[in-house]
């Protein structure tokens, strides 16, 4: 749930990037709240995945009908996750550090858009891979 | 102003080391068991010893970036950030291929 | 606690403020059409129905992930598979994408409007039509169809009113 709501914040934080006046404030916060949210995803996915993924559920989705639902999801999601947080750190500070910079240069905007995007874009498909591997549990 | 610049040079830099960290320890520990074995032996658990270790290697690789480079120029910055977004991508594709190849051959 | 009703509840409301806010965001676009501009407070009411809309996609957002979570805890996880739930889920995906490419003015209004449409009464009628068994394709092929039709009728309602396109 708190990956969800780091999506939409990063979400948020993209469509304000495209438009033409940019609201630095709104984009401190929401950057801001979407790394804390992403951090803390990070931890409790860590926990359920170390203390009982591993143990209860791995099991149960290798022997079942979809094996490759851990192989292939699973694996590629506790791995893309190790890196989100760190991207999402760079955007965070970016406004934080870079505020005139970004309002006065265009090609740095564009860049954090386009860091932004993939942010959403890594994160959704990684929610997505949660629920391949939700289904796999038979 | 330029310190700010500076450090969030520092930072992508780091991000960037760290991304092709996670790219090689994971291949490595996926293909070299004992290497595995050996996180799991000195951090409990794999995934636990990735994330530890991409912490240490952010603050590492962008305190050295830091106190080594010198003036930063607004279009380094675009420049790294490009190449941050470009290797997210890459490295997202090489490890789902690489789990591709583990699964079906 | 009947926490699958509580959740259907937040992903009924969401649906509604998400249908509705797109239904009235064309009909004030159209309002705004007659004399060819969008003056202030036609844009003032755009944007309120704009932020309904964003509303309504949160709680949808939230809500389906509860139901989804739901399933799996109560061992219904093969419902999780069904062709109904990843395409709501596919939905809701175009119209976040659909949101962006209208706001970089990558597409114009009216793609950006019959697919706006067309996603969210399509979330809302798959939502309400249970035991239906139909294959990825088709739905995809419907919903397509369903697209065009919708731009289509959009399209002649406008040159009926006589709006300034």
């Amino acid at each position: 749930m708190t990956g969800l709501l780091a999506i939409v914040a990063y979400y948020a934080v993209w469509f304000d990037l495209i438009k033409k006046d940019i609201n630095i404030d709104f984009l401190k916060k929401s950057s801001l709240y979407g790394l804390l949210l992403f951090l803390l995803s990070w931890l409790s996915g860590g926990y359920y995945y170390a203390l009982y993924y591993g143990n209860v559920v791995k099991p149960i989705i290798k022997i079942g009908p979809y094996p490759w639902a851990h192989t292939i999801f699973m694996e590629f999601k506790e791995h893309i996750f190790l890196f989100i947080p760190f991207l999402a750190l760079v955007v965070t500070l970016c406004f934080f550090l870079l505020e005139n910079n970004i309002k006065g240069n265009k090609e740095i905007k564009q860049s954090i858009t386009y860091l932004s995007a993939i942010i959403v874009f890594l994160s959704t498909i990684i929610t997505f891979s949660g629920i391949i591997i939700s289904g796999a549990v038979r | 102003m330029n310190k700010n610049l500076k450090l969030t040079n520092a930072l992508i830099s780091g991000a960037i080391v760290t991304i092709i960290f996670v790219v090689i320890i994971t291949i490595f520990a996926d293909l070299y068991l004992p290497l595995k074995d050996l996180l799991k032996q000195y951090f409990w658990h794999h995934w636990v010893a990735k994330g530890i270790l991409s912490v240490i290697i952010f603050l590492f690789s962008a305190c050295v970036k830091y106190t080594f480079s010198k003036e930063t120029l607004e279009k380094e910055l675009s420049t790294g950030l490009n190449s941050l977004t470009l290797i997210s991508i890459c490295s997202t594709i090489i490890l789902l291929m690489f789990f591709f190849y583990e699964t079906f051959y | 606690m009947d926490w699958e009703r509580i959740i259907t509840a937040f992903h009924i409301i969401g649906t509604v403020f998400g249908v509705g806010g797109s239904t009235f965001a064309e009909i004030f676009f159209l309002q705004a059409l007659k004399d060819g501009v969008v003056d202030p407070s036609e844009s003032s009411f755009l944007k309120i129905t704009y932020k309904v809309i964003h509303i309504g996609s949160i709680i949808i957002l939230l809500s389906g992930f509860a139901y989804l979570l739901n399933l799996r805890i109560e061992g219904h996880s093969q419902y999780i598979y069904s062709t109904r739930t990843i395409f709501k889920i596919f939905l809701l995906i175009i119209i976040g994408l659909n949101s962006i490419l209208f706001t970089l003015k990558k597409i114009p209004f009216f793609i950006a409007s019959p697919i706006f449409l067309t996603s969210w009464y399509a979330a809302i009628i798959l939502g309400l039509w249970r035991g239906l068994h139909i294959s990825y394709l088709s739905l995809a092929i419907y919903y397509a169809v369903a697209t065009i039709i919708v731009g289509v009728t959009l399209y002649y309602i406008k040159k009926f009113l006589r709006l300034k396109l």
